[in-house]
């Protein structure tokens, strides 16, 4: 990351910040009711509207939107305004499935969104199988955050810290809380990071439309600069616009940490409420990220690949020049930054140790532990996931919307399960479990060879040859499947 | 309560229908055959058109949550 070097107050200011994160940790453990399951990894489902809305908004607006959205539209330009709708569609996505999930969720106690697929289909085999998918999503986008993070790090202190301690000290800090309150402390951990996102989201537009005489003008000259940034999709883009839409809208609706606030929810009418706000927020927070990769392109043109994700960064670095008003708003939104990438990253590990310790060492090794057991192996299991995490962090070099886009392409394939769990009682367990395999190997195979053929993305094309399977399996032989729904 | 739920299975249809229709129209591809019209504004035409139904489709999930809601609490 581009070097800021913030002076000591701002430093100061970050670190009161952080430790205010420990505070929460302490203030979510005395919290606790008790060790069980349902109370360590689902706040006791007691969240209401606010913390719900904004957790929600926390969760899905991550180090990714910050830096990946923002260098995403430096280099694809105004068609990249798909990720507006896309980010709408999510909301769109939950509606199909979430009421009724949540309801079951609250009445059979589910803890792991794998819970519903158990309930749900009775199939082993497909428990187990998506797991296995959701934790792999769960260490690609716990590794992208703690990316960032080494370079949020060694771009504040202006090099002096290197990139593998900051991830270290902050992975640190992120795992003591985690451990301390569970959900409690990570959902307070998102409104602080919510509210102080929002606010410098604000700021940030405002100084910087000053300076530069007005957004309207910077759009109109980026025509000039780079023309071709300002045409809309025509043939295979548009395929591509369509599938991104598919891929993120509909992926990014069963996130695994997404799929547990709604089970943690306090009654029907908060998340109802919470949609409401959710699918309006990309009106906002989605248009001011691209806003700012927009005005790059004027500002900062000629950056290739990887080097339009430090877009954020540069902008961050010029606002300093705008005095103590500048420094001011760079400290609060670097403040916010992190905050952003470790209660993603946090949100994330907790959904891991949860899976691993219910669904995997629960089911598998061990089925006669105890809630209070399962508890304590899912909070060793973040110890080590994060280690691991945190050693390869330093190790991959794969540009931010890469690792993106990884995790929606297995994620599009789990999606089925659900929409088509929760809306078609007679789908059966055989039908999701082939359809899921024959879109993870088109998925997978398609990411690794880098080919979107016809515009789609290897997850879309997945996510069709998934449904096709389903569908012949449910005509065939799956249209008696016994049904739990 | 049979016809309540078939409203509600048709309500649910109907709005997401009509989503979908705006997710599809929300890819200019076409925009050429308007030709020219991006020039009458501050921004291209076509992305202020597509974020209208941007808009346009936030709106519609906005209220499908206020009142789908409640739709289909007898089929689980």
């Amino acid at each position: 990351m581009t070097d800021l070097a913030l002076g000591g107050g701002s430093l100061a200011f970050i670190g009161l910040y952080l430790l205010s994160l420990l505070g929460l940790g302490v203030w979510g453990k005395k919290k606790r009711l008790n060790n069980s399951l349902g109370d360590y990894y689902l706040a006791g489902r007691n969240l209401g509207l606010p913390v719900m809305l904004l957790t929600l908004f926390a969760t899905q607006y991550s180090g990714n939107a910050l830096f990946g959205f923002t260098g995403q539209a430096y280099r694809a330009g105004f068609s990249w305004i798909v990720i507006v709708h896309s980010m709408i569609v999510v909301v769109t996505g939950y509606l199909i499935f979430a009421p009724k999930l949540q309801r079951l969720a609250m009445r059979h106690r589910f803890v792991t969104p794998t819970d519903y697929i158990k309930f749900r289909f009775e199939l082993p085999r497909l428990q187990h199988l998506i797991s296995i998918c959701l934790l792999l999503v769960l260490m690609n986008y716990t590794l992208a955050q703690l990316k960032v993070i080494g370079h949020v790090v060694e771009g504040l202190s202006g090099g002096r810290i290197d990139a593998l301690w900051g991830v270290v000290t902050l992975a640190l800090i992120m795992v003591v809380y985690s451990t301390l309150g569970g959900l409690r402390s990570v959902v307070w951990t998102d409104v602080l990071q919510g509210t102080m996102m929002l606010i410098g989201f604000i700021l940030i537009l405002a100084i910087i439309g000053g300076e530069t005489g007005g957004f309207v003008d910077t759009l109109k000259e980026l025509k000039t600069v780079a023309p071709e940034k300002t045409l809309p999709p025509t043939g295979p883009q548009a395929v591509t616009w369509l599938s991104t839409i598919v891929l993120i809208g509909i992926g990014a609706s069963v996130y695994p940490q997404a799929i547990q606030r709604i089970y943690a929810a306090k009654s029907a009418s908060v998340l109802q409420q919470s949609m409401v706000g959710m699918s309006l927020m990309p009106l906002f927070a989605v248009v001011v990220v691209l806003t700012l990769g927009y005005l790059a392109i004027v500002r900062y043109p000629g950056l290739q690949g990887s080097a339009a994700d430090q877009v954020m960064a540069l902008i961050l670095r010029d606002t300093l020049a705008f005095g103590w008003q500048g420094v001011a708003i760079v400290t609060v939104m670097l403040a916010a930054i992190l905050a952003a990438l470790m209660s993603t990253a946090d949100s994330a590990l907790l959904s891991f140790s949860s899976i691993f310790a219910k669904d995997i060492y629960g089911s598998l090794i061990d089925p006669s532990s105890t809630e209070e057991r399962l508890t304590r192996i899912g909070q060793r299991c973040a110890w080590l996931v994060l280690a691991a995490m945190v050693f390869i962090s330093t190790r991959e070099d794969v540009t931010l919307y890469r690792l993106f886009v990884l995790k929606f392409e297995l994620l599009l394939q789990v999606a089925p399960a659900f929409y088509l769990g929760v809306t078609n009682g007679r789908i059966g367990g055989e039908a999701i479990y082939w359809g899921l395999i024959a879109g993870l190997m088109v998925a997978v195979v398609g990411w690794a060879l880098g080919v979107m053929p016809l515009g789609l993305h290897p997850g879309t094309l997945g996510l069709a040859v998934n449904l096709f399977v389903i569908g012949i399996l449910h005509m065939t032989r799956g249209i008696n499947a016994p049904s739990a729904s | 309560m049979g016809n309540q739920q078939e409203k509600s299975d048709s309500q649910k249809r109907g709005w997401l229908g009509v989503v979908v229709l705006l997710i599809l129209l929300s890819c200019p591809w076409y925009w050429s055959a308007f030709g020219g019209a991006e020039d009458q504004w501050a921004l291209p035409g076509w992305l202020l058109w597509s974020l209208g139904l941007a808009l346009a489709i936030a709106l519609i999930t906005a209220w499908a949550s206020l009142h789908r809601w409640h739709a289909g609490d007898n089929d689980d």
